[in-house]
C-alpha cells in the first residue's frame, strides 16, 4: 500500500495541500480498481512494482497512462480526498 | 389475456407525454419501461458513476452487463460496448428516461430548422429533408408543453420568433451572465436567457432550484427539475386504468397473422407476457425504437416493421457540442448551479457558406473530475505539481462555451441488429455505424470559432479550442432513425407518428424527427409527441 501511495503522489503531490497518497486516497483508487474489470487489478499487480515516476512523462506507457487516468479522477471525484475543498468545489442540497 | 386501450413503451419525454394524453382521453393506458423507479429527491451522486461522466459506470439503466451494443467506427473497427461507453451512445433508462438526469434545456426548435431542405438545398450523400409540417403547426403543442411541466425563461431573442411568455421567470443570474450578455451586445449577436424546465419558483406541486452543482447527469434534490416522472406521468398514473410496469423489457411487438400490431410481449418479473393493446406506442429512443421494429419481422415487412422502405434505422443524428475553453483573471464562477444561463442564437440560421447552425450557451457546473480530464489548455501537462497547481487556480476562473451543432442526416449513419451479439434475453444487440455528414463537421468548425469570439469579447485572458472530427453523433440527443415523411417512399411514420401501413402503431420519440435542430431537442420530442397523441384518431 505504502508503494500505491507514493506513486500516487507522483502524480498529484503534496504542495500547499496534501497530495493524493493519503489512506484515503488509496483506498479510493483501490475501490476503483476492483470496480473495474479483472483485467485492471491485474495490470496493477504487473506493473505498478516496476513503475518509475519518469514512466509518467512516457505517453507510449500504457499503464502509467491509466495509472494518470485513474489517480487523477479519484482525486478529483470524491471529497475524502481533500481535492473539493481544495478546488472550491462545494455541494448544494 | 391482458389488455389495454393503449400500450406505451417508455417513459421518457416522448412516451411519458404520450401516456398522459392517452390517459387524458380517458384511455387505459399500460406504461412499460424496462429501467427502474428512482424515488422523489434521489440524486444518484457518484461523481465516477453518472451520466455526465460514466467512465465507470453510470447511476441509471440499463445494467452494464447484459446489455451490450456494437459500434463500428468510422475506420471500420467494431467492439462490443457496455452502457456507460461513449460508443454506446446511452440516454438514461428509468421511468422518466431521459429526463430523470437531463439538463432540461426547454427550446423550441427554429422554423426553419423543419425546412431545412428547402433552405439549404439537399448536400450530396445526406438525406437532409423538409418535416411535414411547420413550426406554426407545431407552436400551440411547444406552449401547452411549456406550461404542463412548467418553463422558466425570458426572450425569445430578436431572431426567433414571438411566443407566449413562459410561466416562470429564469434562474438566477452568475457572475458570468452579465459579462456575457455585455460581450454580446458589443457583437451586435441575439441573445437570450436558456430556457429551462427547472422550476424558479415553486410550480406544479414542486420545489424552486436551490443551485445545487450535480445537475445534468443526476437527479434534482428539490425536484425542482421537471421530467416526466414527477410532472406528466403522476397524472397519467391517477386516471382509471393506468398501470406502469417498471423494469419490464419488450421484446418484439405482438402480431395477427395479417401482420398487423396487437401489442407486445414484455418481460417483467422473470415471467415472459402476451399484452394486448388497440394501439402500441413505441417511445424507446432512437436506438432502442428501430431495434425493436427491426426485431419484430413478419412475412408482410420481413425486413421488421415499417421498414418496407428501407428507412427504420437510417439518419442516426444528435448533435456535436462544438465550442471552446477559457481562462480569466477574475473568478467567474460562483458555483451556482445549474450553469447555463445565456445563448447565442444568431448563428442557428443565416450563416453564409453553411448548412444550419447552432446555438452557443454556458455551460453546466463542471463536476471537478470532468474539469480536470477535459479543461485544461494543451500546454498544462495532465499529473503532477503543475497540473494540480493549474486546476486549483483556475477551477473558479474558467468557463466553456458549448452548444449543439444542427446535424445534417447521413442515410448510412444507422442502427441496424448485430447479427452475432445477443442480449441478455437473446435479442439481437443494437449495432451502431456510419458517421455523421461531412457538412455537419463544417458547420460545428464555424460555431466552434464563434464560441471562442464571444468568450475573447468577454475578456478571457486564455482561449482555446479542440479538434473536430468526423464521428457518431447520437447519444442524448440521439433522433431520425424512423423519420417523418409524407408519404412511405421518404420515411417510416407519417405526419401524426403513425407508422406507414399501420394505423394503431405510433412512435413518439425523437426518431421521428426528420432533423433536429440547432437546439437541445426534448420540447420537439415532448411537443411532437403530445402532436401525435392528441391528434390519433
Amino acid at each position: 500500500m505504502l508503494r500505491l501511495q507514493a506513486a500516487m503522489n507522483w502524480v498529484i503531490p503534496a504542495d500547499s495541500s496534501p497530495g493524493v497518497g493519503t489512506s484515503a486516497g488509496a483506498s479510493r483508487l483501490v475501490a476503483l480498481i476492483d470496480s473495474q474489470e479483472p483485467g485492471v487489478a491485474a495490470s496493477y499487480r504487473a506493473s505498478l512494482p516496476g513503475l518509475r515516476q519518469t514512466d509518467l512523462a512516457d505517453p507510449s506507457h500504457a499503464f502509467a497512462a491509466m495509472f494518470i487516468e485513474h489517480v487523477r479522477d479519484v482525486y478529483y471525484a470524491s471529497p475524502d480526498t481533500g481535492a473539493w475543498q481544495d478546488i472550491g468545489f462545494n455541494v448544494t442540497g | 389475456m391482458i389488455d389495454f386501450d393503449v400500450i406505451v413503451i417508455g417513459s421518457g419525454a416522448g412516451g411519458g407525454v404520450a401516456a398522459w394524453k392517452f390517459a387524458e382521453r380517458g384511455k387505459r393506458v399500460l406504461v412499460l419501461e424496462r429501467g427502474k423507479m428512482y424515488p422523489p429527491g434521489w440524486t444518484g451522486r457518484d461523481h465516477l458513476r453518472n451520466h455526465r461522466f460514466s467512465r465507470y459506470g453510470h447511476n441509471t439503466g440499463p445494467e452494464l452487463e447484459g446489455n451490450p451494443r456494437v459500434f463500428v467506427s468510422p475506420d471500420g473497427a467494431e467492439g462490443v460496448f457496455r452502457p456507460n461507453d461513449g460508443a454506446y451512445q446511452n440516454n438514461a433508462m428509468a421511468v422518466g428516461g431521459g429526463t430523470r438526469v437531463y439538463g432540461a434545456q426547454a427550446w423550441r426548435f427554429h422554423p426553419l430548422d423543419f425546412r431545412m431542405a428547402t433552405t439549404y438545398g439537399v448536400p450530396q450523400g445526406s438525406s437532409l429533408a423538409d418535416w411535414p409540417f411547420d413550426y406554426k403547426e407545431l407552436s400551440p403543442y411547444y406552449e401547452l408543453i411549456e406550461w404542463e411541466l412548467g418553463v422558466s425563461g425570458d426572450g425569445p431573442s430578436s431572431n426567433m420568433p414571438p411566443r407566449r411568455e413562459y410561466p416562470m421567470e429564469s434562474l438566477p443570474a452568475t457572475y458570468r451572465t452579465r459579462p456575457l450578455q455585455a460581450a454580446a451586445d458589443r457583437l451586435g449577436w441575439a441573445h437570450q436567457r436558456i430556457p429551462m424546465l427547472i422550476n424558479s419558483r415553486k410550480f406544479g406541486g414542486r420545489g424552486a432550484c436551490i443551485g445545487g452543482q450535480t445537475c445534468v447527469g443526476f437527479g434534482c434534490p428539490s425536484e425542482a427539475k421537471a421530467g416526466t416522472q414527477n410532472t406528466v406521468l403522476p397524472k397519467a398514473l391517477a386516471k382509471p386504468g393506468c398501470e406502469l410496469w417498471t423494469e419490464a423489457r419488450v421484446t418484439r411487438l405482438l402480431t395477427d397473422n395479417a401482420g398487423n400490431v396487437i401489442g407486445v410481449v414484455v418481460v417483467c418479473g422473470g415471467q415472459t407476457l402476451e399484452v394486448r393493446a388497440d394501439v402500441t406506442v413505441v417511445a424507446a429512443g432512437s436506438i432502442e425504437t428501430p431495434r425493436l421494429l427491426l426485431h419484430s419481422r413478419t412475412s408482410r415487412e420481413p425486413n421488421g416493421i415499417g421498414n418496407n422502405g428501407d428507412w427504420v434505422g437510417r439518419n442516426l443524428q444528435g448533435h456535436f457540442y462544438p465550442g471552446a475553453f477559457a481562462v480569466f483573471d477574475d473568478l467567474v464562477s460562483d458555483l451556482v448551479g445549474p450553469g447555463p444561463t445565456i445563448a447565442i442564437t444568431q448563428f442557428n440560421h443565416g450563416n453564409p457558406g453553411i448548412v444550419g447552425g447552432g446555438m452557443l450557451g454556458d455551460d453546466f457546473i463542471p463536476l471537478p473530475v470532468w474539469f480536470a480530464r477535459e479543461a485544461r489548455p494543451p500546454d498544462v501537462p495532465g499529473y503532477g505539481p503543475e497540473f494540480k497547481a493549474w486546476v486549483r487556480h483556475n477551477y473558479r476562473r474558467s468557463f466553456h462555451i458549448f452548444g449543439p451543432t444542427q446535424d445534417i442526416p447521413n442515410p448510412e449513419s444507422r442502427v441496424t441488429l448485430d447479427p452475432n451479439v445477443l442480449d441478455s434475453l437473446g435479442v439481437p444487440a443494437a449495432r451502431l455505424s456510419g458517421t455523421t455528414h461531412p457538412e455537419t463537421v463544417r458547420t460545428a468548425l464555424f460555431m466552434r470559432d464563434k464560441a471562442a469570439e464571444w468568450l475573447r469579447e468577454t475578456g478571457a485572458r486564455e482561449v482555446w479550442t479542440k479538434s473536430i472530427g468526423l464521428g457518431m453523433s447520437a447519444g442524448q440527443h440521439q433522433a431520425g432513425t424512423c423519420r417523418m415523411a409524407a408519404d412511405p417512399s421518404a420515411g417510416v411514420v407519417d405526419a401524426q407518428g403513425r407508422v406507414f401501413g399501420h394505423e394503431n402503431l405510433l412512435i413518439c420519440d425523437g426518431s421521428v424527427h426528420v432533423t433536429n435542430g440547432g437546439f437541445n431537442p426534448v420540447l420537439t420530442i415532448m411537443a411532437t409527441a403530445l402532436r401525435s397523441a392528441s391528434l390519433f384518431r
